[in-house]
């Protein structure tokens, strides 16, 4: 039992070239204020912010009501491809991947409830990067984002 | 954005004690998140979860394990007072409960009003879905107890109210 517990995140990405190099870094993420009010909401009335419809192909505007990652690349915001998995009983990892479109990724997030317009607006927004770095991509390059939310 | 790289969930609760006389005694007190809310929360990243503290205790209810089930608040959400020295299942008693906003800006507190018996209090829990019969621990999920207490004394006209806050920052 703890006298109190924290919600923290990271992420990590992974590019595989074209050529076959891999290209690996890992972040430390914000976690935006929306989580907290949606977490303190649920106390009064139940609340759905679970990340369980998830994006699944790569495209811009990304789909409505769909979460999960998203990135922002060639002046649009896109979808990723997005699966879940809990590495740990406390933990809920995230992955996205994004392929087939030459862009420079500048940006990235993280959310429920995506409004389905060319924007990183979400019902609830789970986190951003901390510290970006730009990722320029060919279109046979591959990006993938593992965003792990860790309750500890 | 507010710049937060971390989430913190903790807790506080205050205890009033009117005496009938008049006289007034409150402490404050630090309380432990439990471990069931936390599982609750790392699910609910994934799979909505029901925690809503939206069907509050309304009375003063007694139960143990001879009397076994809860007769009208089954259920509920609230805090709930140990009067047995040992164990919930062997005596508590449920509050007459409210929720509000509290302070700072993302926490709510939630309001337990005991009266009406002469009791030694024990301990007390605050949780979501108290279970049909007696049992320890008492509820479906228990969000919170008390870090330390001090047992409360209580003659049948004295009042003890705990406000209990939990709070995001």
């Amino acid at each position: 039992m703890n006298e109190h517990f924290k919600i923290t995140g990271r992420y990590r990405t992974i590019v595989k070239r074209a050529n076959g190099k891999v290209e690996v870094s890992e972040w430390q993420n914000t976690i935006h204020s929306e989580l907290k009010e949606a977490v303190n909401d649920a106390f009064l009335v139940s609340q759905n912010y679970a990340l369980d419809n998830l994006f699944s192909a790569v495209e811009t505007p990304p789909a409505s009501g769909k979460d999960g990652i998203i990135m922002y690349g060639a002046s649009h915001w896109y979808s990723s491809n997005c699966s879940t998995s809990e590495p740990t009983s406390t933990s809920t990892k995230v992955t996205g991947v994004f392929t087939g479109v030459a862009a420079t990724i500048s940006d990235i997030a993280l959310g429920f409830n995506h409004a389905g317009t060319d924007s990183d607006s979400f019902g609830v927004n789970f986190a951003d990067p901390t510290t970006w770095n730009n990722i320029t991509l060919t279109s046979d390059d591959t990006l993938t984002v593992e965003w792990t939310i860790t309750v500890s | 954005m507010e710049d937060n790289s971390i989430i913190k969930v903790c807790g506080q609760y205050r205890c009033t004690v009117k005496r009938e006389d008049g006289t007034i005694e409150q402490g404050e007190w630090k309380n432990t998140i439990h471990a069931d809310f936390l599982g609750l929360l790392e699910s609910s990243l994934a799979t909505p979860q029901d925690y809503a503290l939206n069907n509050l205790m309304d009375t003063v209810e007694y139960n143990n394990e001879q009397e076994g089930g809860w007769p009208t608040q089954a259920e509920k959400d609230g805090i709930l007072l140990r009067t047995d020295s040992l164990a919930f299942e062997r005596g508590s008693y449920t509050t007459v409960c409210g929720i509000a906003d509290g302070t700072p800006t993302y926490s709510k507190k939630v309001t337990g009003v005991f009266t009406g018996y002469v009791v030694t209090v024990y301990e007390a829990n605050i949780g979501w879905k108290l279970k049909s019969i007696a049992a320890d621990p008492p509820f479906d999920v228990i969000i919170a107890t008390p870090t330390s207490w001090s047992n409360i004394t209580l003659a049948v006209a004295d009042e003890l109210t705990i406000e209990w806050t939990i709070s995001f920052s």
